[in-house]
């Protein structure tokens, strides 16, 4: 299962950890961006299958790109992963409105991560494989 | 299945080190505005809570229990302070300040879960959930006032919703700013937009809008907040972005007044800091930075050394075609590119260098808690000032400078600065100063570390290293004060506390001394009694620690790097024979030229005698034997540049200091390599041709 | 206590007010020469020598002092001087070139003058040959005879930097 994924998140261990996690397991080609606006340039050029976003990001946070997505004409194929803690979880909440397809609280575990998108990419069929 | 923590690990310490610094270093910015009474910037406030949050985030993933805990606990009162649920003061910076050492040691378990820690992280958490919120009475949702659209409000934080709250609580006006900008430099183009509006608003958020956006630009609406009329504002902005909009008030309420006019109003930034200040500095400087393992920076300097190696190969086929008429323009011509090559990749060399410097500021973050936290014990009134924190340094030297240092400042407070009523006895400031200055003095780093406190007893100094045996009574009495002064480095003098009480420094000094000295540093003390004490730490720029094999040749000593040696074997006279003119041996079936070092460099003496080794150098994918007389072993050593007056010689990276007085020439293997298969004119013949 | 960086020199136009400079005078072969002893740092028994191969005729080579690598230069060498006998040195000036310390192997020490700008005689007024690192030449009363006046060689240190 071969699929094209990014994660926007501001600690560069969150995204190792996400990456290492992805392309161990799958043919995953995994991009990362550490800023928001970092996140904007690369929806903007490239199609994803998967965009993984932390909620809390300084500037740009993770629910302006969710409402970006979603006005997207590129994006619409993409699944969407809200990254939060328990300290955000009301933003978690206004995430649901925005879009977002599936949550993962901080810490999170590899295999959580694989299965979360597993059940992603296996429920639809627009996702070239 | 491998688990991807595992490689990731690295990732994970470096990350959750420079959290811990960020964090101590906010603190101090935040422990200073609150000590001056400044207005609190909620933005520093967020800064510290972003960095626990993500600690706290990044931990867990990683198993470590405790500073997960730690962090999680903190963070929730770091959100309850930054959403204006509690304030900032003593006993809460205090709790934060002891969080700063706890992480450290937590994140340098070898058991990150270890159970022995369980009690203490405990008691913390305990102080942490002793500090209480405080419930404000709100009337009213102050967002009511405003026409915001609801799509706008549904992609707030909660975060940004607060501060959005507490701007209009504040009597700000709210402003929407529309603005198309290129995607290839947003970050720039918002960098500058927060430094034109950090004067006089307060930016709420960015909203990335699909409208009037396509591939490579992007609209956004910016959310600001700001005491000044839309005219004065938008006369800001004019030209560089798009206009301003006011946001409509929804009823028509009198303009509100700022309700207090003796707090500054909440979106004028702390004053504007001297470009001096340390913590706003190295805050940008981390904004912009990469992280760079310095075993990578040795990697590229090891290429930059093949690609000198290949350079030289390119010559040599030059030299082949050397006579030969019809190939003189286009010998010209590789002769011009070869040149510029080499200017080029002598940038290469010293940009390599330069990414190795970092600013001192580094380590003055970590001295300035020292310096609270020692005022603290001693309950003593200190002012840290600093000026070149920006002076730039060795990474490997910051390393090992920040102990020596903490040791100095420390020292400084201890037994430096007077209490205030002692001071205040002698017509002195009751604040004692502690100034630590950092400037550059040609190639070398000069730090001062400089207190305005009682100063030194040289006499008594004298008299102690006497009454210890460690001085002659008549001896002593030729000392100059500077010398009685220096005694003070003395190991057996400095070590005793007693001294200390009285001579008003001491402790460990001699260890200070002997770090400083390892580095290849210099340290000098001067001291007025009643004045105050300056001590003076003179280093090197940069120092590369390599591993190195210590050789001798004709009874003098020198050092390989180890990079380049691949092996030792014995020396047998009767097996060199000659090829071509050259010396060679045969080594597991191979042919291998050998070089005798002695020969090389001119020594007279025997060559033939028995025992010597040939230390097989390898560069590139070239081998070469070095001849020499005995092996001593492998050392790190600190390779010091050769002054200037021996640029000119070629084959030696440097000199290092083997102790005792003795100096060991460190042998620059490219060189010697380049030097024995292109004969040492192969660059310089090509040089005077052109 | 200002973090100043003097760039020492024995210009013609001294920094006092009647441009009285202090010169320290050594010995060297058999010539006496001075510095300016704002540039001296310091005066050393001559530490263990390791000789550079190859490095030119006038580098006696390095030596460390306190963990600093210092090279060693002989005088008269330097300047081109015949010297009648080699003899061991017996101190070590360092001097600060502005940039860096130079090690200067000197036979001994006679002593530091003030010297009035009209006792030196300025290299302008000399052969080209020794300009590059004699200032001039200055005329001290002599040690020997109570009329008789001694020369000393008036090095410029920044003129110790090398090539």
């Amino acid at each position: 299962m071969a699929f094209h994924a990014l994660i926007v998140d501001d600690s560069s261990a969150v995204r190792a950890f996400v990456r290492a996690s992805l392309e161990d397991a799958d043919f995953a080609r995994v991009q990362e961006a550490e800023t928001g606006f970092e996140a904007l340039r690369l929806l903007a050029a490239n199609a994803f299958d998967v965009v993984i976003v932390d909620v809390n990001m300084p500037d740009i946070n993770g629910l302006e790109l969710l409402a970006f997505m979603k006005k997207s004409p590129r994006q619409q194929g993409a699944r969407k992963i809200l990254i939060s803690t328990q300290v955000d979880g009301l933003d978690a909440k206004r995430g649901t409105e925005l879009g977002a397809d599936a949550f993962l609280q901080k810490p999170f575990e590899v295999d959580e991560l694989r299965e979360l998108i597993r059940g992603l990419l296996g429920s639809t069929e627009g996702v070239s494989l | 299945m491998s688990d991807p923590r595992d490689n990731v690990q690295q990732e994970f310490l470096a990350e959750a080190q420079e959290l811990v610094e960020a964090l101590s270093r906010d603190l101090l910015l935040l422990d200073e505005a609150h000590h001056r009474k400044d207005r609190i910037d909620p933005a520093l406030i967020n800064e510290i809570f972003r960095s626990v949050h993500t600690l706290k985030g990044i931990a867990g993933m990683f198993g470590y229990k405790h500073v997960g805990a730690v962090a999680h606990a903190l963070e929730d009162l770091l959100d309850d302070l930054r959403l204006g649920r509690t304030s900032v003061g003593s006993q809460l910076l205090d709790v934060l300040f002891d969080s700063v050492e706890r992480f450290q040691r937590l994140l340098a378990l070898e058991d990150p879960e270890s159970p022995e820690e369980e009690a203490g992280v405990q008691a913390y958490l305990a102080a942490i959930r002793s500090i209480g919120t405080e419930t404000s009475e709100e009337e009213g949702d102050p967002l009511d006032k405003y026409a915001i659209e609801p799509a706008v409000l549904s992609v707030l934080t909660e975060y940004e919703e607060h501060r959005l709250r507490a701007c209009i609580r504040a009597g700000l006006r709210l402003y929407r700013l529309r603005a198309a900008f290129d995607l290839t430099a947003i970050d720039d183009s918002i960098e500058t937009l927060r430094d034109v509006a950090s004067n006089d608003a307060e930016i709420i958020t960015y909203l990335p809008s699909m409208e009037g956006g396509n591939d490579d630009t992007i609209e956004l609406v910016v959310l600001i907040a700001s005491p000044v009329p839309e005219e004065q504002l938008n006369a800001h902005f004019e030209g560089r972005y798009g206009t301003i909009e006011a946001i409509e008030e929804r009823t028509h309420l009198p303009t509100l007044p700022p309700r207090l006019t003796s707090i500054p109003s909440a979106a004028i930034r702390m004053e504007p800091q001297a470009e001096e200040d340390p913590g706003q500095a190295s805050l940008r400087s981390v904004a912009n930075s990469v992280r760079v393992d310095i075993r990578k920076l040795d990697h590229l300097m090891n290429v930059v050394g093949e690609l000198a190696l290949i350079r030289s190969a390119v010559n040599r086929i030059v030299d082949r075609f050397k006579g030969e008429s019809m190939h003189r323009r286009s010998l010209m011509d590789l002769d011009r590119i070869g040149r510029g090559f080499e200017r080029q990749l002598s940038e290469l060399r010293s940009g390599i260098l330069d990414v190795r410097m970092v600013p001192l500021g580094q380590v003055f973050d970590k001295l300035a808690r020292i310096v609270r936290q020692a005022a603290r014990e001693h309950d003593k009134q200190v002012r840290l000032v600093v000026t070149g924190a920006s002076t730039e340094i060795d990474k490997l030297i910051v390393e090992e400078l920040t102990d020596p240092l903490m040791h100095l400042v420390r020292n400084a407070i201890d037994h430096g600065i007077e209490s205030a009523e002692a001071r205040t006895q002698v017509a002195k400031s009751p604040e004692g100063t502690v100034a630590l200055n950092a400037y550059q003095k040609g190639s070398n780093v000069v730090i001062e570390v400089e207190d305005d406190g009682a100063g030194m007893n040289a006499h008594q100094l004298r008299e102690a290293a006497v009454s210890r045996g460690l001085l002659s009574a008549d001896v002593s009495h030729e000392l100059t004060r500077q010398e009685m002064l220096n005694l003070v480095f003395m190991p057996g003098l400095s070590t005793s506390s007693e001294i200390t009480g009285l001579s008003g420094r001491g402790v460990g000094m001699d260890v200070v001394k002997t770090n400083i000295l390892r580095m290849g540093g210099m340290i000098s003390i001067a001291s007025e009694q009643g004045t105050g004490t300056k001590i003076t730490v003179t280093l090197p720029i940069t120092l590369a620690i390599i591993r190195a094999l210590i050789v001798t040749v004709a009874s003098r000593t020198f050092a390989l790097p180890i990079t380049a040696v691949r092996e030792a074997i014995p020396y047998v006279p009767e097996d060199v024979r000659t090829i071509q003119g050259r010396e060679v041996i045969t080594l597991r079936g191979e042919t291998l030229a050998i070089c005798d070092l002695a020969r090389l460099f001119g020594f007279r003496g025997s060559t033939s005698k028995a025992g010597r080794f040939v230390v097989v150098g390898s560069m590139g994918n070239r081998e070469l034997g070095f001849v020499v007389d005995d092996l001593i072993g492998q050392e790190d050593v600190i390779i010091k540049a050769l002054g200037k007056s021996l640029a000119s010689v070629r084959g030696f990276a440097g000199a290092t200091d083997l102790g005792d007085q003795k100096v060991a020439l460190v042998l620059d293997a490219p060189t010697l390599f380049t030097e024995y298969f292109d004969g040492p004119d192969a660059l310089r013949s090509l040089e005077t041709r052109a | 206590m200002s973090p100043t960086v003097q760039r020492a020199t024995l210009a013609p136009h001294s920094d006092s007010e009647t441009g009285a400079v202090a010169v320290l005078a050594v010995l060297a072969g058999n010539e006496a020469y001075g510095f300016p002893l704002s540039a001296v740092r310091e005066i050393l028994m001559p530490p263990p020598l390791t000789e550079v191969p190859r490095a030119p005729g006038h580098i006696l080579g390095v030596v460390t002092v306190r963990g600093q690598i210092i090279t060693l230069v002989d005088l008269p060498k330097l300047l081109h001087l015949e010297v009648e006998q080699e003899d061991p040195y017996g101190r070590v000036l360092l001097i600060d070139n502005g940039e860096e310390l130079i090690g200067v192997a000197v036979d001994h020490v006679i002593q530091v003058y003030r010297m009035e700008p009209d006792q030196i005689e300025y290299a302008s007024a000399m052969g080209a040959e020794l300009s590059a690192f004699v200032v001039g030449v200055g005329r001290v009363p002599s040690a020997e005879s109570s009329d008789g006046e001694d020369m000393l060689i008036l090095i410029d240190p920044v003129s110790l930097l090398g090539e």
